[in-house]
């Protein structure tokens, strides 16, 4: 989690996942949204900002070929599994336009194939990336048995978890949450989870700690988006 | 260790409430520190006054759906809607760990029901280790309509006093800031039998996103809590100071050791420190060692010579 400046107003910091690291810097790319990453985008070099991490988990090692599908800013946390496994994975990449689809470049130098769809069609094939990679299973099903790492908006992860559950599909995803602690304190940050266990079938996990890497096929999605 | 000149005016921060004998007036919030290993990564946790754990109710509760957070202006709201592990696990798992830490652990509980505010105390009671109870009445009243308890002066006297009877153990109630004259509910609290009040807990608040039109919490209305609440906090806590006899435990907004300054000297004997550990979790720590910095710049030797030495000039401004 960063933050710019230590005042109050933005009050808490926010998450971002790791782009990449060496041996002296670790990088982020971010998308401006609001006040905090307003504040991140104006710091200039050799100004201090807060970080607290690395928090959470990881995700799990693919084993051989893997798919890799991300939504625009979505890229960002799995780029570095990209590069730790180079050539393995078939990339579906998707934005709403091509100034949108961040990395493109280096991400198409990672993978064995890449597929690209925007929403307005400026590049790549027009449409939504969970409905190329619904196409793509058709006629390639032997790639059903491959597991899918995954991250993008809420509503794109809602609708791919349907997807998931129809193929029966292993996938991972990271998941977003507004947090404030970064730590399993606050309790702030949870997705609905299924747990058998439970009378009522699930329980709230935590993001931050717990997560942000979750099995999508045990996410239960009942929010308005 | 340190230098031979700090040694020496080194000031005594430690206070006592009830029979609980803190080293330091510096205290967690509930629900703000999870169960202290969450933060025990950090700093040694055992240099706090007191651990005070995340509210915890007879069985486990899942809390209300995400979002459960918004950011306001210096204010967080939350509707984390009292989640918790339950006391059977708390007590076989987490208690355990905690007692590691060389700080008295106050737990923090509550109850649907005036029933299961006993029986949740008794419990707690009957385990060693355990310092204070801190009883939460920010909770809803499952028969009286859901209504919050600690605004309900009636049923305020009925909970304390009935709580009071099924402990030993000091007995600190924390008061619902969400009513017209806090004075008085303090007050009750005392002749109910609690042997200290804390305050405030959080105030009820509610975000809303204009280009959507919709709330933004799932639960619609939340607890605010965070820098943007402390004046009111201070205030609250000055008046139920010249209220009640009893030891007040303060926070609201306190981010800065000059914000726990101010808590102190409206006479609150201690202090605890919320939301401010997600903004930094050293936050405890760093108000800790600025205290005892401004205590040895002013010359303070003793921290109660500090509690409750608001000096007002004017007092007949104050129609009380
Ligand atoms: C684990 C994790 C990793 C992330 N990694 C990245 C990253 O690498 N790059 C990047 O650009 N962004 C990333 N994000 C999202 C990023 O944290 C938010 O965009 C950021 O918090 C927005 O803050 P803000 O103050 O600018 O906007 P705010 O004013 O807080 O919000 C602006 C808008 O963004 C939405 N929003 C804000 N935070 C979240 C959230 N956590 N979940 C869902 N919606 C939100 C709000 O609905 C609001 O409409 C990540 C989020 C998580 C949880
Ligand atoms: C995320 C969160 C969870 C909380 N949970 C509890 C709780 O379980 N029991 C309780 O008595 N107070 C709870 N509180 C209230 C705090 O203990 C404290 O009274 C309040 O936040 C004001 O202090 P602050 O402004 O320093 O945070 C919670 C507050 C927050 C922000
Ligand atoms: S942000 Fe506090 S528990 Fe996740």
């Amino acid at each position: 989690m960063l933050q710019a400046g230590d005042n109050l107003d933005p009050l808490l910091k926010r998450p971002f996942s790791i782009l990449d690291y060496d041996d002296e810097l670790l990088y982020f790319l971010f998308k401006k949204k609001g006040k905090g990453t307003i504040y991140l985008s104006r710091i200039n070099k050799g100004d201090v900002i807060t970080l607290l991490g690395p928090l959470g988990n990881g995700w799990p090692a693919p084993q051989g070929e893997f798919i890799v599908i991300a939504g625009g800013i979505g890229i960002v946390p799995l780029m570095l599994l990209l590069k730790q496994h180079r050539n393995k994975a078939i990339l579906f990449y998707g934005a709403k336009n091509e100034n949108e689809l961040l990395m493109l470049e280096e991400a198409s130098k990672l993978v064995k194939e890449i597929y690209i769809s925007t929403d307005d069609g400026s590049k790549g094939t027009r449409g939504l990336i969970t409905e190329i990679f619904n196409d793509f299973l058709v006629s390639n099903s032997s790639c059903k048995d491959l597991t899918i790492y995954c991250c993008g908006s809420p509503p794109m992860l809602k609708a791919f978890s349907k997807l998931i559950r129809e193929h029966n599909l292993s996938c991972y995803a990271s998941v977003e949450e507004y947090m404030a602690c970064g730590v399993g304190a606050c309790l702030g940050c949870v997705v609905k989870v299924i747990n058998e266990a439970d009378s009522e079938g699930f329980h709230y996990k935590t993001v931050c700690k717990d997560g942000p890497i979750f099995n999508l096929k045990e996410i239960i999605w009942d929010q308005v988006f | 260790m340190g230098s031979g000149f700090l040694d020496v005016i080194k000031p005594n921060l430690s206070i006592q409430i009830a029979t609980l004998k803190l080293k330091n007036p510096v205290m967690t919030a509930s629900g703000t520190f999870g169960y202290g290993e969450e933060y025990s990564e950090f700093f040694d946790v055992s240099r706090l006054g007191a651990i005070v754990v995340k509210g915890l109710s007879m069985k486990p509760k899942k809390g209300n759906p995400p979002p459960r957070i918004v950011e306001t202006p210096a204010g967080l709201i939350n509707s984390i809607g009292l989640q918790n592990i339950g006391i059977d696990h708390f007590l076989n798992e987490k208690l355990p760990l905690l007692l590691k830490f060389k700080t008295p652990i106050i737990v923090n509980f509550f109850g649907d029901t005036v029933d299961e505010f006993i029986k949740t105390a008794e419990i707690l009671s009957t385990h060693k280790g355990i310092a204070a109870l801190e009883m939460n009445v920010s909770c809803p009243n499952k028969e009286a309509g859901w209504r919050i308890f600690g605004t309900d002066p009636k049923i305020l006297k009925e909970v304390v006093s009935r709580v009071r009877s099924a402990t030993n153990l000091p007995l600190i109630v924390k008061l619902s800031p969400n009513v017209g004259d806090i004075a008085s509910m303090a007050k009750i609290a005392q002749d109910g039998g609690a042997d200290a009040v804390s305050l405030v807990n959080t105030f009820l608040a509610m975000a809303v996103d204009v280009k959507t039109r919709r709330p933004l919490l799932a639960n619609i209305v939340g607890g605010l809590s965070g820098p943007a609440i402390k004046p009111i906090a201070v205030r609250m806590v000055w008046e139920v100071c010249k209220a009640v006899n009893i030891p007040v435990i303060g926070m609201g907004g306190i981010v800065t050791y000059k914000d726990a300054l101010e808590f102190l000297i409206v006479g609150s004997k201690a202090i605890a420190v919320g939301t401010a550990n997600f903004l930094n979790p050293f936050a405890t720590i760093e108000i800790l060692e600025g205290i005892e910095k401004y205590m040895v710049e002013e010359g303070i030797t003793d921290i109660n010579q500090l509690i409750g030495s608001l000096v007002i000039d004017y007092e007949r401004t104050y129609n009380n």
